[in-house]
């Protein structure tokens, strides 16, 4: 059986907190670049960079 | 038209961003002065018609910078990187973007003042300089 922590529990509560007060669409659409490029060598950050810029320049012209 | 392209590169700094949008207000105040940062020819030195408040963090984060959105007391922490030859850089204060580079403001940590600066910001400078 794992144990946590009280305070862990309580700083996981407040995560949950804040994860259920964003806007569900840019969480979805966020997520998506957290997945796609989580690598840190020098192509994959550079294909990760990119990807951000795509979801910004969307999420700029709404 | 813009000649910067909004990115962000830190995962948490993405995800302070998210967290500050789910505030519809904050979320166009932000936009709007993030979409005027990305229009000038060095963010870093906004022309003053902008109407931006830029500065460098000198002693947390030197060569990085922040601008306010003062009506929310929302700051925003930005490099600036460019990519040459498929290779990313990140600008050095004297130096400036060729016409080839791409060029991105890379944001860097997005939340409440004062709680951005100190410890936590200087951490995330640390680990991020770190993984250059």
């Amino acid at each position: 059986m794992i144990m946590v922590s009280p305070s862990r529990r309580v700083e996981e509560l407040k995560d949950n907190e804040l994860e259920s007060d964003l806007d569900e669409e840019l969480r979805e659409r966020y997520q998506h670049i957290k997945d796609e490029g989580k690598a840190a060598d020098p192509v994959e950050q550079l294909k990760k960079l990119r990807e951000s810029a795509d979801f910004w320049d969307d999420e700029f012209t709404e | 038209m813009s000649i910067w392209r909004i990115s962000t590169l830190n995962d948490e700094a993405a995800q302070e961003l998210v967290e500050l949008f789910s505030n519809q207000d904050v979320r166009d105040e932000t936009k709007r002065i993030l979409k005027i940062l990305a229009s000038q020819s060095d963010p870093r030195k906004p022309s003053k018609s902008a109407g931006l408040i830029v500065n460098e963090i000198e002693h947390d984060a030197p060569g990085w910078f922040r601008v306010k959105v003062p009506r929310y007391a929302v700051r925003i922490v930005f490099r600036l990187l460019i990519v040459r030859e498929e290779k990313i850089i990140e600008l050095a204060l004297d130096e400036l973007a060729s016409e080839n580079d791409e060029r991105y403001i890379d944001l860097t940590q997005a939340g409440r003042h004062p709680d951005i600066y100190g410890k936590r910001l200087r951490d995330r400078y640390k680990r991020m300089k770190n993984q250059n």
